[in-house]
C-alpha cells in the first residue's frame, strides 16, 4: 500500500482522530496518535466488548499494515458492510430504530465514563437486520460537567425528521437529502403543527431548542461568563427525554397506491404469480449473486426469493409506505439479508455533501452482482417518458446481471398508464426493447410467462 | 404523572420566556446555542426528576398507610 493512504471522501470531518481508507480492496480505519487516549479508553473500559456483544457497534480487528504513516497509532479493519445506505433512503421505522440505537449506545457510554461526540444518522448502518454504529472513533472520555456535544446533531438528524414524518408526511425524510447535517430546527418548528408542542420532548428539543439556537452563543444564562456545567444525571435526564420523544412518534400505514399492489393484482392469476416466482428463482440460481438489488420492489415479495437464499438483497422502492411496511414485516420475520430502502429511480439518490462526494450516488455504490427489475420498465418508459436506450444504459451500470420483465403495450397495467397520456411510445415493443437492451447487454435467456404476454429476460451487462 | 407533566411544562415555559428570547441572526453558529441550551434544560429536567422522586415518596408513604389499613379487612374477606 502507499505510505500515506488517502481518506475516503466520506471521512474528512474528524481528520485529527483518524480516517477510513481502502487498500488492496479492503476497508481500514486509521486511529491517529491524537486519538490514542480515547481509543484506549473505549477498548480498555469494556465498552467496546459490551457494545459489540450487544450488536450495537461494528466489530473490528487491529491489523499491521506496512508503510503506515507516523501519525498512525492503530490500523483497524472493521467488518465490511454490503451496502452503505443513507437516512433519506430509510423509512420512518428505520430512522426511529437508528435513533433509539444511538441513545442506547450513549447511555451505555455514559455508564462507562465515555460519551459520543457525534450523533450522525450517517454513522448508523444496517448490519444483519439491525442498525450498528460504524464510527469507532466517535467515543471520547466524558469530561465532568460538559454538556453532550452531539445533542444538536441528534435533534437535527433524528428527532426533527421523525417528528415531521410522524405529524406531517412520510415523504419529509427527503429533507435529509437537502440538509446533510439534519433538518434545521427552526425549519422543523415552522413545519410542525402546533399540536406537536403538547409533547414535552418535542416542545423542548425542537421548538425551544430552535429558539435557543437563534440566540447562538449569546443565549447563555445571564451573569455566567464560564462554560455551562451539567451533571451526569442531568445528561441521563436529557437522554431519557429524547428517548421518550422518539418512542412517542409513530406512523400508521394508510392504503397508498402501491402497498396493496399484490392484494389487488388483477394482472396475475395465482398460478401466473407462482410461476413467475419459480422462474425468478431459477434465474437467481443461475447467477448465484452475493448481492442483488430489486428495483421497484414494492413490499418485497420477489426480494424475499433472493434473501431467502442468503443473498443480501436491497428492496428499493419509490413508495415510502411500501418500504415502511416491508421493513416492519422484515423485522418480524427476523430477516438479516433483506434491506428495504426508499428510491425514486427517475431521480435516484445523488452524490451529496462536500464536492458532491461525501455521500455516494446510487451508481457509485454499485455495480452489484445482480439487478432485478420486475414490472418496472413500463413505469420508466411510459410513465416517466424515459427512452428505452437510456434505461438500458443506466441499468447496465448498476449490476453485472439483469433480470428484467418486459411488460408489453397491451398489458392492462400499460393500458392504464396510456389511458391518461398520448401514446407517443412507438419503440415500446419487444423488438424495440431487445434492440435497446442489446446495445448494453448480452441477452442470455428469454422466458415467456404462462398466462400473460409478459416476458422475463436474463442479461449480462457489457459495461458494469 | 399528569401533575408532573404540567409542572414540568410550566417550568419550561417560564424558563424559555425569561432566558430564551428569539432574535434571528442567519450567520450564528447554532451549535453554541445548543450547547448553552442543554445547561438550561438540564436544570429543568433535574427539577422534573426531583419532583418525580418526591411524588413517588409521597405516594409510597400514603400507599403504605392505606395498605396497612386495608390489610386486616382483606384478610377478613379471605
Amino acid at each position: 500500500m502507499s505510505p500515506s493512504p488517502t481518506a475516503l471522501p466520506s471521512s474528512f470531518r474528524d481528520a485529527r482522530s483518524g480516517f477510513v481508507f481502502r487498500a488492496g480492496g479492503k476497508l481500514y480505519r486509521q486511529v491517529n496518535q491524537a486519538a490514542r487516549p480515547d481509543y484506549d479508553a473505549l477498548m480498555g473500559s469494556g465498552l467496546y466488548e459490551e457494545l459489540v456483544a450487544e450488536g450495537l457497534l461494528i466489530e473490528h480487528e487491529e491489523v499491521e499494515l506496512p508503510g503506515s504513516s507516523p501519525d498512525a497509532y492503530r490500523i483497524l479493519r472493521p467488518s465490511e458492510l454490503p451496502l452503505i445506505s443513507y437516512p433519506y433512503e430509510w423509512s420512518f421505522s428505520q430512522l426511529k430504530d437508528a435513533a433509539l440505537t444511538t441513545i442506547e449506545i450513549q447511555k451505555r457510554a455514559l455508564a462507562r465514563g465515555m460519551s459520543l461526540r457525534d450523533a450522525s444518522s450517517y454513522n448508523m448502518q444496517f448490519q444483519d437486520g439491525r442498525f450498528v454504529l460504524i464510527d469507532t472513533l466517535s467515543f471520547e472520555t466524558r469530561k465532568e460537567g460538559r454538556p453532550w456535544i452531539a445533542y444538536r446533531q441528534f435533534c437535527q438528524h433524528f428527532l426533527a425528521p421523525l417528528a415531521l414524518m410522524s405529524y406531517r408526511d412520510l415523504r419529509l425524510n427527503q429533507l435529509l437529502r437537502i440538509y446533510i447535517d439534519g433538518v434545521p430546527l427552526d425549519l422543523a418548528s415552522s413545519l410542525l403543527p402546533s399540536k406537536a408542542r403538547t409533547r414535552i420532548p418535542l416542545q423542548l428539543h425542537i421548538f425551544s431548542h430552535a429558539k435557543a439556537q437563534l440566540r447562538g452563543g449569546d443565549g447563555r444564562p445571564s451573569g455566567s461568563g464560564k462554560s455551562p456545567s451539567i451533571s451526569e444525571n442531568a445528561l441521563i435526564g436529557i437522554l431519557d427525554s429524547l428517548r421518550k420523544g422518539v418512542e412517542g412518534l409513530n406512523v400508521g400505514l394508510s392504503r397508498s397506491t402501491w402497498s396493496d399492489y399484490y392484494e389487488e393484482a388483477d394482472h396475475y392469476s395465482p398460478e401466473t404469480f407462482e410461476d413467475k416466482k419459480k422462474l425468478v428463482e431459477s434465474l437467481i440460481d443461475q447467477i448465484a449473486p452475493e448481492q442483488l438489488w430489486d428495483l421497484g420492489a414494492n413490499v418485497g415479495l420477489f426480494s424475499r426469493v433472493a434473501s431467502g437464499k442468503g443473498i443480501f438483497t436491497v428492496a428499493w422502492e419509490l413508495d415510502p409506505q411500501c418500504v415502511e411496511r416491508n421493513y416492519r414485516i422484515a423485522k418480524k420475520e427476523g430477516q438479516t439479508k433483506l434491506l428495504p430502502l426508499v428510491l425514486d429511480l427517475s431521480n435516484p439518490s445523488p452524490g451529496i455533501g462536500w464536492a458532491n462526494k461525501e455521500r455516494q450516488d446510487l451508481i457509485g455504490r454499485g455495480p452489484v452482482d445482480a439487478v432485478m427489475a420486475l414490472a418496472l420498465i413500463h413505469h420508466l418508459a411510459v410513465g416517466n417518458n424515459v427512452p428505452l436506450p437510456l434505461i438500458a444504459e443506466y441499468l447496465a451500470k448498476l449490476g453485472h446481471h439483469l433480470i428484467i420483465e418486459f411488460v408489453p403495450k397491451d398489458d392492462p397495467k400499460v393500458q392504464g398508464l396510456l389511458s391518461s397520456r398520448e401514446d407517443v411510445f412507438d419503440d415500446y415493443s419487444v423488438d424495440g426493447f431487445e434492440s435497446a437492451f442489446g446495445e448494453h447487454f448480452t441477452i442470455l435467456r428469454q422466458d415467456a410467462m404462462a398466462g400473460t404476454a409478459r416476458l422475463l429476460y436474463l442479461m449480462e451487462s457489457k459495461t458494469a | 404523572m399528569k401533575r408532573n407533566r404540567l409542572f414540568l411544562l410550566a417550568v419550561m415555559v417560564i424558563a424559555f420566556n425569561t432566558v430564551m428570547l428569539p432574535s434571528a441572526h442567519a450567520y450564528l453558529d447554532p451549535g453554541s446555542g445548543s450547547y448553552i441550551f442543554q445547561a438550561v434544560i438540564a436544570g429543568a429536567l433535574g427539577i422534573g426528576v426531583a419532583v418525580k422522586v418526591f411524588w413517588g415518596r409521597i405516594a409510597a408513604f400514603f400507599s403504605g398507610i392505606f395498605s396497612k389499613n386495608e390489610s386486616p379487612s382483606t384478610s377478613t374477606e379471605e
